[in-house]
């Protein structure tokens, strides 16, 4: 499934805005339900998240890896994580505008998943990609702010 | 699949239920009809440690028309909105909804407080409770609320709800006045849940034209919505053919859709505005 979108960093400089997200120790702020990112031999992170939409609760263990950096402009990133409820991929690429207003982040990427909560789940794993996308921009936002 | 090992403890009462609520926390599940939580849980997707089974109080399944308002209690069953009287001549379109969920076995056991609790996005009744500006009562540590529809679904299986409060009612006040009101859905197929499903209300004035209308759109989005822009280009209209469509275009504007492998997100958009307007067309002829 792809996933598009953009968030507007009102007033924050693309400066602030690429640490932020290039760097894992900060993200690891705004992840939902992420404990830790721990650094891998082939430069990505492996991480687990306790992850939750409604009724629907699962641990996953993952790995996180950002590639084709293009400093401040734009990124690719590979996420996989699988845990009991099944596991789920995603590939993306982060792009971040400069507008008079801030900065626009804009992403797109595709999200599949397979295992029991691509059976029952499928239907919503769009949206809860969308869901933890903004949960996570908002919370950066607000530390940058 | 067989689901994880739980704890199972009956409700003798509806404070109790909060109490335990507050007691377990995260922790702990309602259980009223099961037939959304029970399979979630047989594929491990929920693994609750405690459900509080709140199934068993008599007192919850009602429905009463006083004044101009109908309250349904919360666990009142598909079947018995499907077929009661009230609902089929004052808010026909929850009868429908009601009759258009799942199969007998589902709308026998189901309630409606436990499908709009779950907040499905291709639930059916939040289409209709929109439409309606129904309001929903919820009760916790601290008494009772009343939650207008329009802000009790928050999100994908999200609701306003506290995490010790239970829902304990639905009240409508339907419109009393030359009003009409349908429910029209496209199912998936296996499952019965909305891929997209279109609630509508619509009430005419002494002149012929469109007082007021509502509509209610589900399946489409990461929760239910109400298509304002399509209400806006209706009101104090004389509706025709060519009005209906023109608003009706309107029906998903500014709306980020659903996609999976039943329907891209282009697809439900355009489902949004056919739909609106094929149930419009009907709670229209249902004028009366």
């Amino acid at each position: 499934m792809k996933i598009e979108g953009q968030f507007l960093f009102e007033n924050i400089s693309n400066d602030a805005v690429w640490s932020f997200l290039t760097d894992p120790d900060r993200i690891v702020l705004c992840l939902p339900g992420c404990e830790k990112l721990i650094p891998a031999a082939d430069g990505s992170y492996d991480m687990t998240m306790t992850f939750g939409v409604g009724a629907i609760r699962g641990k996953f263990t993952g790995n996180i890896r950002l590639h084709d950096i293009h400093p401040t402009t734009d990124y690719g990133m590979t996420v996989s994580g699988s845990g009991a409820v099944g596991f789920v991929k995603g590939e993306g690429t982060v792009r971040l505008n400069t507008s008079g207003y801030g900065t626009q982040v804009i992403y797109s990427g595709d999200v599949s998943a397979g295992g029991p909560i691509a059976s029952l789940g499928q239907r919503m794993i769009s949206g809860a990609a969308r869901m933890v996308i903004d949960q996570f921009f908002k919370c950066v936002f607000e530390k940058l702010r | 699949m067989i689901s994880q090992e739980f704890d199972y403890t009956v409700a003798t009462s509806l404070s109790e239920a909060v109490g335990l609520l507050q007691k377990h926390g995260d922790k702990a599940k309602l259980l009223a009809g099961g037939h959304s939580l029970i399979p979630m849980m047989k594929l491990r997707l929920a693994t609750p440690g405690l459900l509080i089974d709140i199934g068993r109080l008599p007192e919850l399944t009602y429905i009463n028309e006083e004044g101009g308002t109908i309250r349904i209690g919360a666990l009142t069953t598909h079947q018995l909105i499907e077929t009661s009287e009230v609902l089929n001549r004052r808010c026909r379109s929850l009868a429908e909804a009601a009759g258009l969920i799942g199969d007998i076995q589902v709308r026998n056991k189901g309630t409606i407080a436990g499908s709009i609790a779950h907040a499905d996005p291709a639930a059916d009744y939040p289409a209709t409770l929109l439409a309606f500006d129904a309001s929903i009562v919820a009760l916790g540590p601290k008494g009772e609320r009343t939650i207008p529809a329009s802000q009790f679904f928050v999100d994908m299986m999200t609701t306003a709800l506290q995490a010790n409060e239970i829902v304990r009612e639905i009240r409508i006040t339907p419109r009393s006045g030359k009003a009409g009101s349908a429910y029209l859905k496209m199912a998936q197929k296996a499952s019965g849940f909305a891929i997209c499903g279109a609630s509508a209300n619509v009430e005419l004035d002494g002149s012929g034209a469109i007082g007021s209308v509502s509509i209610g759109i589900t399946g489409v989005a990461n929760r239910a919505f109400r298509a304002t822009e399509t209400e806006k280009a209706l009101i104090g209209q004389k509706p025709s053919a060519t009005l209906l469509r023109s608003a009706c275009e309107k029906a998903s504007n500014g709306v980020t859709a659903l996609e999976d492998i039943h329907a891209s997100a282009d697809y439900r958009l355009d489902l949004a505005r056919i739909y609106a307007r094929r149930a419009l067309e009907k709670a229209l002829e249902r004028v009366s």
